[in-house]
């Protein structure tokens, strides 16, 4: 089923609803189902009122609650994976208030055909900024008004393989992210791909302008063509919207492209109906997930689509039943599962090995004379990850990392207090430092200690001498 | 039905005096004594434990004979919600008392009972208010739910409170006398037990060390890690934020049991139209929203919530009435805009007591009038003298100051005025509950077996049938019309009957909803076709909030 269009002069002719009948006779079909709410949607945070199925309120569900007073009572939890129906890697998370992530440190290859004409080295690794930043002021920006990062994105042949989605308004990612405040990742495990490319049809007949003929041509004939004429062309090579018939005359004119860059450019953003087809020709364009759903269930399941058949409703209402077995576009067959399965204990075993670690790194004592010695320490995190995210700075949701000096009956401190927290010690070797001054007998031992909830803990003891 | 006679104690009633506080068993043997000399009109149970092992115990008050208590529209409150605001306790429990004792004498309450529920949580943070009686404690401590948080963070939890250094069973402040120019406070000339801040060209040589206690964890810090601290009144549900927005915040909305007991047991008590929650301090009659970026209230929710808070202020002098965020400050996730956002109930935070020390009038209570109402109105009962006490930390030091039942609670004698009043002023709430009444239907006869009746449904008070939020918010179902005794072939509500307008209903019509309700003194008139023979249907109005009436249509 397809959604009429009213642009194209279209009128709906089909209602699209689930399966079943107005028991009621209220008007509204399947509108009181068994079942109440959905654990997934019933956290705090950013939970929806409006969503029949998001419980009376949020935290409400002995589900939800049996989760979160576990977590609460195990602060040494240092990142969470919810296997639930977003992917957070596929889509970057985009938060409570629908802001788009910062993908800008993404690391990106820049293939031949854009290297050509960005000045960058093709086949190079660079971050996402770094692209962004030698195109935001080429002529293809300037025409757009602007570049995003998401479009330097797919300018590079990027983009998500499948659609990831965005975890639930009250989902468990989002409290354990943003309430909890700990590394929190939500993963589908496995999702219908999208459908592979249709064979692209041949060019556009006749004596139209086609993408082989205008990477052929000198700038002069660029210039001298119909303006309406490149303006079908461009439409019907599936060019990026930003490419105007103005734009790619005056990109030409002024000599900063020659027509075969521009060819390269327009090919290497899936534009010129080769790789793939024209969005004219029937089927083309890029897919939509039910299309990707019934192309996968079509390939790979037998009888996963049941045929439409028609049916008369207890109350004399014509309709047809059918359309695609729910539950084969979620779940994966037994093979895939497995494969999925693997990757994603291969994944989790990887970050586990990226968590932050801290040890005593150094204690220095010097003696000042008459019994007082002066101590520093020195803590670091040895681990990739930080012993906080930037979120649990602001939140104080955990304990900070607390460096502490032990000291023995008869000691004292000549000033202060014998703890020094810090609320966050980056990773791959950041370190915390306090230094205590300490009057005590020639001799004594004292214990340094590094203490987190969720990075361990580290002790050494030191003799004052 | 006994509506006239008044109600006789099988037992003596208890008859309590209102000039004074009362511990937590004192009240307790109070509410059983109610449910024995009362026996079927009033029931005690507890909704479940709370944190720190007590009960959170519900009276529910009707006559049994006019109907199930959960069948009635009703008004719920509770006192003790901040452990400290002890005296909304006293308030409800007067408010118990009047109505018990004057069933069958004064109309209006007599009215109530027969016809409304009364729902009580006398002591809601009930382990910390037993705590604020029998252990050390101040005018603002204990106030918070009996759990430990660990508010400096250092891997334990409650480990540096408020220390009762000289065994008074008070806590109280702490100065020091220091030599000249070291501090910045001086005694007060008149009075050597007031503090003075110096000016900016003055010597000073005392110095003011806060509230009573000592660095009992040794790290250099004094009374930084004191017992609790959940805010109960940031715990709801509706509109609730962690604690990084709002300190006493906790780990996710009504995480403790002393407000979920009340919030699952009030889910299925959707009965309860109007809510009050007693607290204090300063004379405010507080609605909903409580915090500024929340959603403003709906207006036809807004005018019920105004009319009452309005008559609120003339019933209680020098009560104001307003909005929490506008009249105090911000606070997420508050009783009322949980009862009232989940519930759909109109609701009230009252915060009682005011200055009572005010001799000049100046809408200000300097420290001189304080102590003028200690020595002359209390005969010194409220202020610990000054007594020297060899601090740990600080050396020789004074302790002394204000008991812990003074100010936030007022004096004995004009706690009595501020019960009475305040239970007038639930009273009033109780009165303004929606009250239905079917008026004379005006019955045509279209063709034989067929007819058109329109039925006049009144609300003669002024809380709707259904608050706005209901709809708003999805919270439960709407009113609904029924007519047995015929077939009903089409029904809908009468939006013109002088031009014949009617919102017809599509589907179901012999199952009229009447969505929104019946606005405060206000009718709406209901119309059915009927296939009947001539004789009687009766006609039935079914809604969660203002219970359901029936009445009989003639069909000629």
């Amino acid at each position: 089923m397809r959604r009429a269009d009213p642009l194209k002069g279209e009128k709906g002719k089909f209602k699209l609803m689930a399966e079943g009948i107005d028991d009621d006779k209220d008007g509204l079909y399947n509108e009181d189902p068994a079942g109440g709410y959905r654990p997934d949607r019933n956290f705090a945070h950013a939970w929806n009122e409006a969503d029949p199925e998001s419980g009376p309120w949020p935290s409400a569900q002995p589900e939800s609650r049996a989760i979160m007073d576990f977590l609460v009572k195990h602060r040494n939890v240092a990142m969470a994976v919810v296997f639930g129906p977003a992917n957070n890697l596929l889509e970057m998370p985009r938060g409570s208030a629908g802001r788009s992530g910062d993908i800008g440190s993404m690391k990106v290859t820049v293939p031949r055909n854009i290297a050509n004409f960005t000045g960058l080295e093709a086949n190079k690794e660079y971050t996402v900024d770094e692209v962004y930043e030698v195109l935001k002021d080429s002529p293809v920006a300037r025409a757009q008004g602007g570049l995003t990062k998401e479009a330097v994105v797919q300018l590079l042949g990027g983009g998500p393989a499948r659609s990831g989605g965005q975890s639930a308004p009250g989902g468990l990612q989002n409290w354990l992210y943003y309430q909890y405040s700990t590394m929190a990742i939500e993963l589908d495990v496995w999702g219908i791909p999208k459908k592979a490319a249709a064979k692209a049809p041949a060019g556009a007949a006749g004596d139209a302008l086609t993408l082989d003929k205008f990477e052929k041509m000198s700038a002069a004939e660029v210039a001298a063509l119909d303006d309406e004429k490149l303006g079908a062309f461009l439409k019907n090579i599936n060019a990026p919207a930003m490419a105007s018939a103005a734009m790619i005359k005056q990109g030409v004119a002024s000599g900063r492209m020659t027509p075969a860059q521009m060819a390269g450019m327009i090919r290497s953003q899936g534009g010129g109906g080769a790789a793939r087809p024209a969005a004219a020709a029937a089927g083309g364009g890029p897919t939509t997930p039910d299309e990707d759903t019934i192309a996968f269930i079509d390939a790979s399941a037998k009888d996963g689509i049941v045929a439409w058949t028609p049916v008369t409703l207890p109350d004399g209402t014509k309709a047809e039943v059918g359309g695609v077995d729910p539950f084969l576009a979620v779940a994966p067959n037994e093979s895939e599962l497995k494969k999925a399965a693997d990757v994603h204990a291969d994944a989790l075993i990887f970050m586990a090995g990226k968590l932050a670690e801290v040890a005593i790194a150094d204690v220095q004592v010097k003696a000042l004379g008459s019994g007082v010695y002066e101590v520093s320490a020195t803590a670091a995190n040895n681990g990739f990850l930080p012993t906080a995210t930037r979120l649990q700075v602001r939140t104080r949701s955990y304990l900070p990392a607390r460096l502490t000096i032990t000291l023995p009956s008869g000691a004292s401190l000549v000033q202060g207090n014998n703890r020094s927290s810090n609320e966050r010690i980056t990773g791959s070797g950041g370190t915390t430092k306090a230094t205590w001054m300490v009057n005590a007998a020639p001799g004594s031992r004292i214990t340094v200690s590094i203490l987190t909830q969720n990075a361990g803990e580290d002790r050494r003891e030191v003799v004052l001498q | 039905m006994g509506q006239s006679s008044t109600l006789s104690p099988k037992v003596p009633a208890p008859d309590p005096q209102w000039d004074r506080l009362y511990p937590n068993a004192q009240i307790l043997e109070m509410m059983r004594g109610y449910a024995k000399s009362y026996p079927d009109w009033v029931k005690i149970e507890s909704l479940g434990k709370t944190s720190a092992g007590g009960d959170t115990w519900l009276m529910t008050i009707t006559n049994p004979k006019t109907g199930a208590p959960d069948t009635k529209p009703a008004v719920y409150m509770d006192g003790a919600t901040h452990a400290n605001e002890i005296q909304g306790t006293e308030v409800t429990m007067y408010t118990v008392n009047f109505v018990l004792k004057n069933y069958g004498k004064l109309p209006r309450v007599t009215e109530f009972l027969d016809r409304a529920t009364l729902y009580v949580v006398p002591m809601m943070n009930i382990d910390s208010r037993e705590r604020w009686f029998t252990q050390p404690a101040t005018p603002n401590f204990p106030r918070t739910l009996p759990v430990s948080i660990d508010d400096d963070r250092d891997g334990v939890a409650d480990e540096d409170g408020f220390d009762d250094l000289d065994g008074d069973g008070e806590i109280t402040m702490m100065r020091k006398k220091v030599p000249l120019g070291q501090g910045r406070f001086k005694l007060d000339p008149k009075d050597p037990r007031l503090m003075v801040p110096v000016t900016a060209n003055e010597l000073g040589d005392y110095i003011m060390l806060g509230t009573e206690g000592i660095d009992n964890d040794g790290d250099g810090l004094v009374n930084e890690d004191t017992y609790g601290y959940i805010d109960p009144n940031r715990a709801w549900g509706e509109g609730w934020m962690p604690r990084y927005v709002q300190s006493g915040s906790s780990e996710y909305p009504l995480q403790y049991p002393e407000q979920r007991n009340i919030a699952q047991w009030a889910r299925n008590h959707l009965n309860i139209n109007a809510v009050l929650s007693f607290h204090n301090f300063g004379r405010y009659i507080l609605r909903g929203p409580g915090a500024k970026p929340q959603r403003a209230m709906n207006g036809a929710d807004l005018r019920v919530h105004d009319f009452l808070g309005k008559e609120g202020e003339k019933l209680l002098p020098g009560y104001k009435y307003g909005n929490s965020w506008q009249l105090l400050y911000d606070s997420y996730g508050d009783t009322t805009d949980h009862t009232y956002g989940r519930h759909g109930a109109i609701s009230f935070v009252v915060e009682l007591n005011g200055t009572q020390q005010d001799f000049n009038g100046d809408k200000n209570v300097s420290q001189e009038e304080q102590m003028k109402f200690n020595d002359e109105l209390t005969q010194g009962r409220m202020f610990v003298p000054w007594k020297a006490y060899k601090h740990p930390q600080y050396g020789d030091v004074e302790v002394g100051g204000y008991k812990h039942d003074t100010n936030r609670s007022p004096e004995g004698f004009l706690n009595v005025e501020e019960c009475h009043r305040n239970a007038m002023f639930v009273l009033l709430n109780a009165y303004h509950l929606p009250k239905l009444k079917v008026q004379t239907p005006e019955v045509i006869k279209v063709k034989e077996g067929l007819y058109r009746v329109h039925v006049p449904v009144l609300n003669e008070r002024m809380i709707s049938t259904t608050a706005a939020i209901v709809q708003q918010h999805k919270l439960h179902r709407q009113d609904i019309a029924t007519i047995s005794g015929g077939k009903v072939i089409a029904s809908g509500i009468v939006r013109d009957p002088f031009l014949n307008k009617v919102q017809m209903q599509e589907n179901r019509p012999e199952r009229l909803v009447v969505s929104g309700g019946i606005a405060g003194y206000s009718t709406e008139t209901l119309m059915f076709l009927i296939e009947a023979r001539p004789g009687t249907v009766t006609f039935n109005y079914d809604s969660v909030k203002a219970g359901k009436i029936t009445s009989t249509i003639t069909l000629p």
